[in-house]
């Protein structure tokens, strides 16, 4: 929970007072193209994605290139593998389905088509449940007469005996809400928790009917220090009162140092309600 | 290798001459400002007969050894009517004096003796130090209308400032953390008002400021690159007097005077911003809930009950306080404390005691629901000083002292601010350390062209209990593991339990010769050491900073320094010129892992990182302090590069605060006895910075990909800043006078760069157009700003 401080702190620089901004173009280098996994495993039984794909230069418009033609292999420390394919329809996005068991180390091989390799292992924690999802109204949002006027409260018991990490992701009838800017991302670490979360607030405002999705993953270090270093990079003022962006650290390997992306390995749980539904 | 280097030192001074020499006397004394008894710092007493001078120390207080006979001595001050006096000497005595102050600075100039105070730049021993004019510092424009010497400093030859809207610098090279900022001898640990925009230091009460980049004298220590000394004034012992005025921002009151007699004063004097008065006439409820706004207290008491003895009590106290719509809120502030007791054991030895306290703190809150808490951390200090100084004989001073320093540095402790909070209470790890230090240095005059300054300090510090040392797991580099955090051992201390001791030799040299009437060479060569690290991995440190020993995890900075250059005086010393070069290597020098997390991380050690740094430059120097026309300009050309293993991927990188050119020019110019104009301006090659070389999508982001740091550099800054002082024809029947200020700051306008930062498209409204296309924008702080300001004088 240091983000919230985090947040907080940092999201008041003189900058913030006084400081207007303009758009300007960076006269940059062009630069060879990297590859890039974003791939999860959870512990539901479903569909699982590996997701290929590279870097393009930062001024090139539109979805980047996915990678086609890799051979993506999981194995976990029980001898069990699992040789996901990929989609027909959706190249780059490679799949299989079955249900990751908490306790287990899974290991990530990708064969790319150019032969070189790119590698990963991540451990899946158990998480426990939310106790609950309740909704409020927002009296300020009935106020402005704003349809978006129902927040929503989680309730969770964290275990203060072992250090863990977890990711939440807050969807609005499926559609996920990372706020409004694509930038934010809901990490955090139980350093400072006293044992309950009771009753913190979503990110986001409901409006009546709609149903709010939260999912909590348990993740591992690799991955927290992976969430902190994207926000370093996507919530950062260039390194005048933060760090120097740096790409994030991540526990994928390719021949000659750290690669891009993640593979995150989580147990996850997740709760939904109705907006103003009793 | 230490006694050699003692012995050597008493060969040096030539004490042994002592003892077959013929007989001398002292002639000792303090010297003062005759309007409000203000000892005087740096007034050259010249032996007009021998041409011997010495120069008042920074109590006011000089001493000279001479043969019996009748001497002609003159004091000469910048600023002051020079005095001659003509003693008999057959016996050692005092003369105190009081210079008075020129009627106007726009006085003929009177054509003086060679070696008068203006002559200082050429004369003195030490180079690469400024001087901060006071004066002309609340002449010149300033932001808001509030004049800040640290922005003064800024511009000074060797140093580089962060940006606007900072108080952040880096002399030749060093970080923001390695200069050393101390307000009547007491450690300020964060200068900052409104996070950078103002500094701690109110120019109403500064008597007398100066900085040392290079050649530091032995009795300094503690900070890798440079010393800024600020002295506050005494308060006049002659009458009861006093200042008010009222800014844009901020407004001031001075009060100052004798308490019982002209052996006692007292200073009082206040400041505070009134930005969150404003708001409470806002249209808007929820600004008017706003709390903005920082204060600062001077108080100094003064009591000379003899020639022997003077003691002062000074302390400062300061805070800024932010609260948000009752939302979330911080502060911070600065106290120090200052006791010191001058006494004079002999006619030649000079003492000072000094008692030395300072605290910096800050708070967070929040009382969002389900997350409230306060979150608190401090740094404290506690020292004991004592130096002297020992008037030998003409040719020598020596001086010698200790320090003893407890420092106790609190990183955090978090408190829940309600039941319901999901906070629990958390205390990070305390961490304390002891530091002493022993120093003996002399300032020779070898012949009438050289004269040197020489010494040696002996730093010793400890990191002490009570506290936990981990031991982290290490990568294949040797470097503690921060993609895989883990603790392998772990060892206990108890309270003031020795957990590592550091101790360290600092020589000091510097050596200046005379060339002709008017110019001379210098060189010097320093070794500095730094014990205390800031833990901040951006280029603007910011309040929520704090500091740790070194310890187990980290190693003492060091830093070689060498510096030659050349002084010339032009126009009878109405010009002051000055040419120096350095190049200064760094060992140890803290920096933090790419990424680093450093706030309330328990585990922050796996982030420290410590290599090299090399720095070099050429700093061009001219200053006018006599005339219509007064003023300076600097000029700097430097490299800074570091090096650091587990940085960058181990390549070396420019440091952020590496700007190839800077130049500066402040300038007062009086047009009559009423109005006078001032302008500075400023420019610097943009600072390195770290752009996006590309992007990819990982999830539903869109994510900046980075190579090296540093890489680029931001567009270049300028600025030109104009202002007017007017001052009224004083009304003969009465007591007061008053004073306008009006300034511009950024008279053209210039959009400086700030920072730049990258995002999908947005609209208008802040919603992403096009999550799969980027922008970078430029973020720029002042537009052009007027400015101006009221002053009561009495």
């Amino acid at each position: 929970m240091k983000t919230l401080i985090k947040t907080i702190l940092l999201s008041f620089p003189v900058a913030a007072l006084f400081g207007c901004d303009e758009a300007i173009e960076l006269d940059l280098n062009q630069t060879p193209p990297q590859y890039v996994v974003d791939a999860l495993i959870t512990d539901q039984l479903t569909d699982h994605y590996v997701k290929l794909s590279t870097s393009v230069d930062f001024y090139v418009e539109g979805q980047t290139p996915s990678v086609s033609g890799a051979d993506v292999v999981v194995s976990d420390d029980k001898g069990n593998v699992f040789q996901f394919q990929e989609n027909e329809n959706r190249p780059g996005w490679y799949s299989t389905r079955f249900a990751g068991k908490p306790g287990s180390t899974y290991k990530l091989e990708v064969k790319l088509p150019n032969g070189e390799t790119l590698t990963a292992e991540d451990t899946m924690y158990p998480v426990q449940s939310i106790d609950s999802l309740v909704w409020d109204i927002d009296e300020k949002a009935v106020e402005d007469e704003d349809p978006y006027a129902y927040t929503v409260k989680i309730y969770v018991l964290e275990p203060a005996a072992t250090k863990d990490f977890y990711l939440f992701k807050f969807f609005r009838n499926d559609s996920i809400q990372n706020f409004d800017s694509n930038t934010g991302i809901f990490y955090a670490d139980d350093e400072l928790i006293g044992g309950y979360v009771n009753g913190l607030e979503g990110p986001e405002n409901y409006r009546k009917s709609d149903t709010a999705r939260v999912e909590m993953y348990r993740i591992s270090q690799d991955a927290f220090l992976f969430y902190n270093d994207l926000d370093n990079i996507l919530n950062g003022d260039g390194g005048m009162t933060g760090p120097s962006p740096a790409n994030p650290r991540t526990n994928i390997r390719s021949e000659d140092g750290l690669g891009l992306g993640l593979f995150q390995v989580a147990a996850v749980d997740i709760i939904s309600i109705v907006a103003g539904e009793e | 290798m230490r006694k050699l280097i003692f012995l050597s030192l008493i060969f040096l001074t030539g004490w042994y001459q002592c003892a077959v020499a013929q007989q001398k006397f002292t002639l000792n004394g303090y010297v003062k400002d005759a309007t409000n008894g203000e000892e005087l710092i740096g007034v050259t007493v010249l032996i007009k007969e021998s041409g011997i001078g010495v120069v008042s120390n920074v109590y006011g207080f000089y001493a000279i050894s001479l043969p019996a006979d009748t001497y002609n001595v003159e004091f000469s001050y910048v600023g002051y009517q020079s005095l001659t006096q003509t003693i008999l000497l057959k016996s050692n005595r005092e003369l105190n004096v009081s210079l008075q102050p020129s009627v106007t600075e726009m006085q003929e100039v009177v054509i003086s003796e060679e070696r008068s105070d203006e002559f200082k730049n050429v004369e003195r021993i030490e180079m690469s130090r400024n001087d901060i004019p006071v004066d002309l510092v609340k002449k010149t424009p300033a932001l808001f209308g509030e004049p800040d010497i640290i922005k003064t400093v800024q511009m000074m030859p060797g140093v580089i400032s962060a940006g606007e809207g900072t108080s952040g610098y880096f002399v030749r090279g060093g970080g923001a953390d390695q200069n050393l900022i101390l307000i009547d001898e007491a450690p300020i640990y964060d200068p900052s008002h409104f996070f950078g925009l103002f500094s701690v230091f109110n120019a109403d009460v500064i008597k007398d400021s100066e900085l040392y980049k290079g050649g530091i004298p032995a009795q300094f220590g503690g900070r890798l690159s440079s010393i800024l000394e600020v002295r506050t004034k005494d308060g006049n012992n002659q009458q009861l007097s006093g200042s008010g005025s009222i800014g844009l921002l901020a407004s001031k009151v001075m009060l100052e005077g004798p308490i019982a007699n002209e052996n006692s004063s007292f200073l009082l004097s206040a400041r505070r911003s009134y930005a969150d008065v404003f708001l409470q006439f806002a249209n808007d409820e929820d600004l008017r809930e706003n709390k903005v706004y920082f204060y600062d207290i001077n108080a100094k008491v003064n009591w000379k009950p003899d020639n022997k003895n003077r003691f002062f009590l000074a302390g400062y106290a300061g805070r800024d306080n932010f609260n948000f719509n009752n939302l979330f809120g911080f502060n911070w502030g600065n106290m120090t404390g200052t006791f010191r007791w001058n006494h004079l054991f002999s006619e030649k030895l000079f003492s000072n005691t000094t008692l030395i306290a300072s605290n910096f703190d800050y708070t967070l809150e929040s009382k969002q629901a389900a997350s409230e808490f306060e979150w608190s951390a401090n740094l404290q200090e506690f020292s004991l000083k004592q130096d002297f100084n020992y008037f030998v004989n003409p040719k020598n001073i020596l001086s010698f002292g200790l320090q003893a320093t407890y420092r106790s540095f609190s990183p955090g402790k978090i408190v829940p601010g309600s039941e319901d909070s999901f906070y629990g209470n958390t205390e990070m790890a305390k961490m304390y350390a002891m530091d002493y230090a022993l120093y003996l240095s002399n300032e020779q005059q070898v012949t009438q062209r050289l004269s040197l300054l020489y010494g040696l300090r002996l730093s010793v510090f400890q990191n002490v209990g009570e506290t936990t040392i981990y031991e982290y797991a290490k990568n294949e580099q040797g470097i503690p593991n921060n993609l895989n955090i883990r603790v392998t051992d772990s060892t206990y201390y108890r309270s003031m339990e020795p957990i590592k001791t550091f101790a360290k030799l600092e020589p000091r040299f510097s050596a200046r010769y005379l060339l002709g009437n008017n110019n001379s060479l210098k060189l010097s060569y320093n070794r500095m050491v730094q014990y205390v690290h800031l833990l901040s991995n951006s280029t603007v440190p910011v309040p929520f900073n704090t500091w740790t020993p070194s310890s187990p995890y980290l190693n003492p900075q060091l830093a070689d320094q060498l510096a030659v250059g050349y002084f010339h005086n032009f126009q009878e010393n109405m010009y002051a010129f000055s040419v120096e070069t350095y190049y200064k290597k760094m060992q140890d020098v803290t920096d933090f892992a790419d990424n680093a997390n450093l706030l309330l991380n328990q585990d922050a050690p796996v982030e420290y990182r410590q290599g090299e740094g090399e720095s070099y430059g050429l700093e061009l120097f001219l200053q006018k302090n006599k005339g219509r026309l007064t003023g300076f300009a600097s000029y700097t050309l430097s490299k800074t590069d570091l090096d650091i293993p587990g940085v960058n991927r181990g390549q070396a990188f420019p440091a952020n605060y590496d700007r190839r050119h800077v130049g500066n020019v402040m300038a007062n110019y009086s047009l009559d006895d009423r109005w006078s104009i001032g302008s500075t301006f400023t420019y610097s090659t943009g600072r390195p910075f770290t752009l996006p070389v590309g992007r990819y999508q990982f999830d539903d982001y869109n994510v900046d990909l980075f190579s090296n740091r540093n890489s680029y550099r931001l567009p270049d800054f300028h600025r030109l800043d104009l202002s007017g002082n007017y001052e009224p024809r004083r009304n003969a029947n009465r007591r007061w006078k008053t004073s306008w200020n009006f300034a511009i700051y950024n008279a053209y306008n210039r959009r400086n760069p700030f920072t730049i930062y990258t995002q999908s498209i947005k609209d208008e409204d802040g919603r992403v157009i096009d999550p799969d296309k980027k922008e970078a924008r430029m973020v720029y702080l002042f537009p052009i700003l007027p400015s101006v300001s009221y002053k009561i004088t009495f």
